[in-house]
């Protein structure tokens, strides 16, 4: 049997380790989780923002972009529907931040393991003795 | 202290000066090979299989830029000046060059190539025969008069979307067009015990640097090979910043290097070898304006140039995507265009290399319209279903095209930055413009539908691909228009001999390494049986 000190230290060796937001602020990263999780369902749980912070904190990506995107998303909740229809001519501070918070998360997202797996249903990065190339027959 | 003088020296460790060091110590000479670089040893120093998310705090901290560890984050940066239509130039310092970080595609130039050279390929064809069978080759045997067989270990299959291309290009011979779809064909073992090196497991991350040592590098193969011999002395870390010559100028007599701590020595050689690379031996030979009464040194650069074109093929919806990993993004090739067929608008010919397939490191369609679970779905689809196009044209030689020196911009040894000169000429553009037709109509007669096309080439949307420059040195047989003759060695210097493919004097749509391994071959053996002569 466990007992209740046992407990708390599995669940904490089990659980996440926490990340600490490097570039952007607690309050500014818990945004953009929530902001990049409606543009790619899953991203939040791939942990994408952790690995965007990161490469921002070194000079991967502009930071300060991302704060003013994320001002204007605090100002006003505008629809996703709205931003995505203007993605290809954005005029507004938060139209421009919609294609750059896209572009990063679908890149972060297609490197983590979630992404591959669950998204792309990807089963490489293994030993093949051979490789079978496309086996199936088409039109 | 006076160093002791060496038969050969051979300045730069890459395919070019790593196989001129192996056969110059196999013919018994005293060579001593010069690197620049340092070193990277594969799977410490790089290492494609990591997961990005998982390194990437440790790469990040230790100054990288990108996710994946890649043998291309070596690359040298701020070392050129480009004038004109962007142009590009990669160079990787390390012990084997850019053999670390290369694809592998091997193909043999074939007789119409080698027409407008001053050798014939019958003269060329044993050393490509010698040269695949050490860096393990493998490929199907095509019958194409013009891409020659080599001795080919298995070939590997294609994917889907290739397999559908294939069809496409069938339809266009029937229409009369003179094309052949086929496998790529790499230095790649996929046979075990062919070559002693790892057999390929297919991880597809040939260009960021095999990591288990599977793809021929010049480091894995005859640099080793050269060591066992016992004559070879390494100096890496050792940039050549100076030939010496002979008091008379007459002759080659040594070399100035920089070491690591910044150093300055001198070694001594009875012949020099030149395999830096085709820009940077051009930079070298400029800087003290050597080996040049031609004034042809750094002129008759030419590389490859390109566009992307994507099709999509809905016929292989639904399909298993699970792994298409196989050897990096492009296993197969559009070739055979304009071997002789000769109605066209513009000068040359060009192949395509093609790929296809879901490639998470390096997703070949990162957007699609829209956000939510839509946007997923249709960039999975998108990339299953998708093949790649990448056109690999002749890049026209011309006036517009040249290597000198920055007259401003000098490195930290204080030698000046090599400039590049790229202007495009209207048969590039018309190149390209037959090229985006030819692979949209392939596409749709493969009852496919094009995703990606830039439509029309501009000057601006061409990308020279920097790492197949040639031709700053070229090789002939009047000492007025070429800077070496047919062994490779210098009109003016008669123990200078050049490794690279500076030498190349026409350059046909093929990539261009085995064909620089194959001459350096035959320049060593040349030079070697010079010195048993007593004739260097
Ligand atoms: C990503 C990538 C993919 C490629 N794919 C293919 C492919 O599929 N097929 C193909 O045919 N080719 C390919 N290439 C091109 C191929 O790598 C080059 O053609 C080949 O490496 C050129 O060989 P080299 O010996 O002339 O020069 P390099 O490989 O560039 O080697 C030159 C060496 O000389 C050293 N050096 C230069 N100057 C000095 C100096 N002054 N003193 C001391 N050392 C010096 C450099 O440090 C370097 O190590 C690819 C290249 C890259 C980067
Ligand atoms: S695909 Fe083969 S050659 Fe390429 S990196 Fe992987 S193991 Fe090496």
């Amino acid at each position: 049997m466990l007992d209740r000190r046992d407990f708390i230290a599995l669940s904490a060796l089990l659980a996440a380790p926490a990340y600490a937001a490097r570039a952007l602020t607690e309050a500014e990263f818990a945004a953009a989780e929530e902001f990049v999780e409606l543009i790619l369902p899953g991203a939040k749980a791939a942990r994408v923002m952790r690995y965007i912070d990161l490469g921002l904190a070194h000079g991967v990506g502009e930071t300060a972009a991302w704060q003013r995107g994320l001002a204007a998303w605090a100002k006003q909740k505008v629809p996703m529907e709205q931003l995505a229809a203007k993605e290809l001519s954005p005029a507004t501070e938060l139209e421009r931040f919609f294609g750059l918070a896209k572009r990063a998360a679908i890149d972060a997202y297609a490197l983590s393991d979630e992404g591959q797996k669950e998204w792309l249903g990807y089963r490489g990065g293994v030993h093949l003795e051979s490789f079978p190339g496309c086996t199936e027959e088409h039109g | 202290m006076a160093q002791a003088v060496l038969d050969v020296l051979v300045v730069g460790s890459g395919p070019g000066g790593g196989i001129a060091a192996y056969s110059l110590c196999q013919q018994g000479l005293q060579v001593g090979l010069i690197e620049a670089g340092k070193r990277l040893v594969p799977g410490r120093d790089y290492n494609g299989h990591g997961s990005p998310h998982k390194d990437w705090e440790k790469r990040l901290a230790a100054g990288f830029k990108t996710p994946v560890s890649k043998v291309t984050d070596y690359q040298e940066k701020d070392h050129f000046t480009g004038v004109g239509d962007n142009p590009r130039h990669g160079l990787l310092k390390a012990l084997g060059g850019r053999s670390l970080c290369w694809a592998g595609h091997t193909l043999r130039f074939g007789p119409g190539d080698f027409a407008q050279w001053p050798i014939r390929y019958e003269e060329v064809a044993p050393y490509y025969a010698r040269a695949e069978r050490l860096m393990g080759v493998s490929g199907f045997r095509d019958g194409l008069w013009n891409l020659p067989d080599g001795e080919f270990l298995p070939g590997v299959p294609l994917r889907c979307s290739e397999k559908m291309l294939g069809k496409g290009v069938a339809k266009l011979r029937g229409k009369h067009r003179e094309a052949a779809f086929v496998s790529i064909r790499k230095a790649i073992p996929t046979k075990s015990g062919a070559v002693p090196r790892a057999t390929c497991h297919f991880c597809g991350h040939c260009m960021a640097g095999c990591e288990v040592d599977s793809k021929y590098t010049s480091a894995n193969t005859p640099i080793p090979m050269a060591l066992r011999t016992g004559r070879l002395s390494l100096f890496l870390q050792s940039t050549v910043t100076r030939i010496v010559m002979t008091n008379d100028g007459h002759r080659v007599q040594g070399v100035e290097i920089v070491k690591a701590d910044g150093s300055r020595e001198e070694l001594r050689c009875r012949a020099l070898v030149l395999a830096c690379s085709t820009v940077e031996t051009a930079r070298l030979l400029l800087t003290q304006n050597l080996a040049n009464s031609s004034g042809q040194v750094g002129r008759n650069l030419t590389s490859h140039f390109g566009l992307t074109v994507i099709g999509l093929f809905p016929q292989v919806r639904g399909r298993d995507a699970s792994n298409d990993d196989g050897w990096d993004y492009y296993h197969s090739l559009l070739t055979g265009l304009y071997w002789k067929d000769k109605a066209k608008q513009f000068e040359g010919t060009y192949q395509v290399q093609c790929g296809a397939g879901v490639h998470p490191k390096k997703l070949a369609i990162k957007w699609a319209p829209g956000y939510g679970e839509s946007l997923k779905a249709q960039l999975k689809d998108w990339n299953t279903t998708h093949a790649g196009m990448n056109m690999q044209g002749m890049l026209l030689i011309s006036k517009n095209k040249y290597v000198d020196l920055d007259p401003v911009k000098r490195d930290a040894n204080g030698i000046p930055l090599p400039r590049i000169h790229l202007h495009y000429d209207d048969s590039d553009l018309a190149m390209a413009n037959d090229v985006i037709q030819t692979c949209e109509e392939t596409i749709r007669l493969a009852g496919g539908t094009v995703h990606s096309s830039p439509g029309k080439a501009t000057r601006d949307n061409l990308v020279i691909d920097s790492n197949h420059w040639v031709g700053t040195a070229r090789m002939g047989t009047d000492r007025r228009t070429s800077v070496v003759d047919t062994e490779c060695r210098s009109h003016d210097i008669p123990n200078l001999f050049l490794g690279d493919a500076s030498v190349f004097p026409a350059y046909p749509e093929k990539n261009p390494t085995l064909t620089n391994i194959a001459l350096s071959w035959r320049m060593a053996e040349k030079l070697a049986a010079r010195a048993r002569r007593g004739d260097l």
